[in-house]
């Protein structure tokens, strides 16, 4: 009997250790080629396609707006449709890259967990097992499931407040949410400074215009300045990881882009050394992909450091928050032409760096940006 | 050719398609901004089965270069 064949959620995402299941495309027991798109996941920064990796018949271990852990099998690709349909799944061919979560580590929904809990049932029952549902769990029950008396009322703590309603959240927004409750933004600091801006676009007929337009010099000179800087200033380029500082062995810009169609940070890599008209096609390359929907994992991962632009909002003044994994980040806002300048918005990590840190990057970046305005 | 990209310039800059010209570019466009610019790169490359190259991306700040892109990447 051929094996089956394993669909692993994709581990390239290192921000990320959970995803959703956001999308099935295809129904148990259908015929798919290689290639064929069988479901989509959403990890905290993207929408991936997942493909199927061989031909034949589908089976699922997951189900849309599920929560589950990088690595794990999400369905199975057999030889035949009575295997794919049946009860007992074919052993999975050992998959090239290590899958994670391996059988003694089953992955359980939400609905399975919240299940177990409320049945009091360990996990261990489960060993063997890729992936859990709550049906899972409620098939193994041998007492009947009692239900709740209909007086039964949620704690306290769980009601919400009078007067409001639910606001739909989406996955991603669910898995920020996640993120921030850690806790890692309630250790930032947030210094705000104001950067030069070129003779040329403060006395141009439209400064607006002047500074955001494509063959403007502003943008590109701010992301080298700040990769050159990231080197001197390596507390910046770092993260706090367990009780540990620690510092990335090179600088990678992450880009913030959100431009209607949810927030992305593009790693424009290391653009020190490079000319502002590279820097600006690098962008165009970020932008065309973000807004054709073709930003793919080599696109989103890996940035140190992230800068977010919302000078094209009119926004004067924000805090932009620390990514996962990087210690700092810049926010550019809208140029203040009354001042003559362009203020920034710097939170860092102060479990890595401190106010000295970022004061001295801050001033080091306004010197960079005089000089090469000047020249 | 020139009334298609004339149309998805009009349309994308939200600017009437009598008010557009060859010369026409980011500085006599408001709209024309980088956002709107890369979705007209995207509608020109649909509309007429072309890639521009990112490199070329920048260069094109006004309709008449639009017009001279397209005509030699149809060409090319």
């Amino acid at each position: 009997m051929q094996p089956s064949v394993p669909v692993l959620i994709p581990t390239e995402f290192p921000n990320d250790e959970t995803v959703f299941v956001t999308a099935i495309h295809v129904a148990a027991g259908d015929l798919v080629r290689e290639g064929d798109i069988l479901l989509e996941l959403e990890f905290s920064k993207a929408v991936v396609e997942i493909e199927s990796p061989a031909e034949g018949y589908v089976r699922l271990l997951c189900d849309v707006n599920q929560e589950v852990r990088v690595g794990a099998v999400v369905a199975e690709v057999h030889p035949t449709r009575e295997a794919a349909l049946g009860q007992a799944a074919a052993p999975p061919v050992q998959a090239s890259a290590p899958v994670e979560n391996e059988a003694s580590a089953p992955v359980f929904s939400r609905a399975a967990e919240a299940e177990l809990a409320r049945q009091g049932r360990s996990p261990a029952e489960f060993a063997g097992r890729d992936f859990v549902r709550s049906a899972d769990v409620v098939g193994r029950t041998a007492e009947p499931v009692p239900v709740a008396p209909a007086t039964a009322r949620p704690s306290r703590d769980a009601r919400p407040p009078q007067g409001t309603e639910p606001w739909p959240m989406s996955p991603s927004k669910r898995i920020e949410a996640d993120f921030l409750q850690a806790g890692q933004n309630l250790a930032t600091s947030n210094f705000k400074a104001t950067l030069p801006l070129p003779a040329a676009v403060l006395s141009a007929p439209n400064p607006k215009a002047a500074f955001a337009g494509l063959s403007s010099a502003v943008t590109p000179a701010v992301l080298r300045a700040v990769c050159g800087l990231l080197k001197k200033y390596p507390l910046l380029n770092a993260l706090f990881h367990g009780q540990s500082i620690l510092r990335h062995a090179s600088v990678a810009l992450g880009y913030a882009l959100d431009l209607g169609k949810g927030l992305s940070v593009v790693n424009l890599g290391d653009l020190e050394g490079l000319e502002n008209k590279a820097v600006t096609v690098k962008i165009m390359e970020a932008v065309k992909k973000y807004m054709g929907g073709t930003l793919g994992p080599a696109d989103l991962v890996g940035s140190t450091f992230t800068v977010t632009d919302m000078s094209s909002l009119g926004v004067e003044y924000f805090v932009p928050l620390v990514g996962k994994n990087q210690s700092a980040i810049l926010g550019v806002c809208a140029p203040d032409l009354a001042a003559g300048g362009l203020p920034v918005s710097l939170t860092f990590d102060h479990r890595v760096a401190e106010g000295r840190v970022a004061a001295l990057f801050l001033n080091d970046l306004k010197s960079a940006l005089a000089k090469e305005f000047s020249a | 050719m020139e009334s298609a990209i004339l149309e998805i310039v009009s349309r994308v800059t939200g600017t009437p398609a009598s008010e557009i010209t060859p010369a026409s570019s980011p500085d006599t466009i408001p709209t024309w901004d980088s956002v709107n610019h890369m979705q007209m790169m995207l509608e020109l490359e649909q509309a007429f089965a072309i890639t521009i190259p990112p490199e070329m991306i920048i260069e094109l700040l006004s309709v008449q270069a639009l017009f001279d892109a397209v005509r030699s990447l149809k060409q090319g």
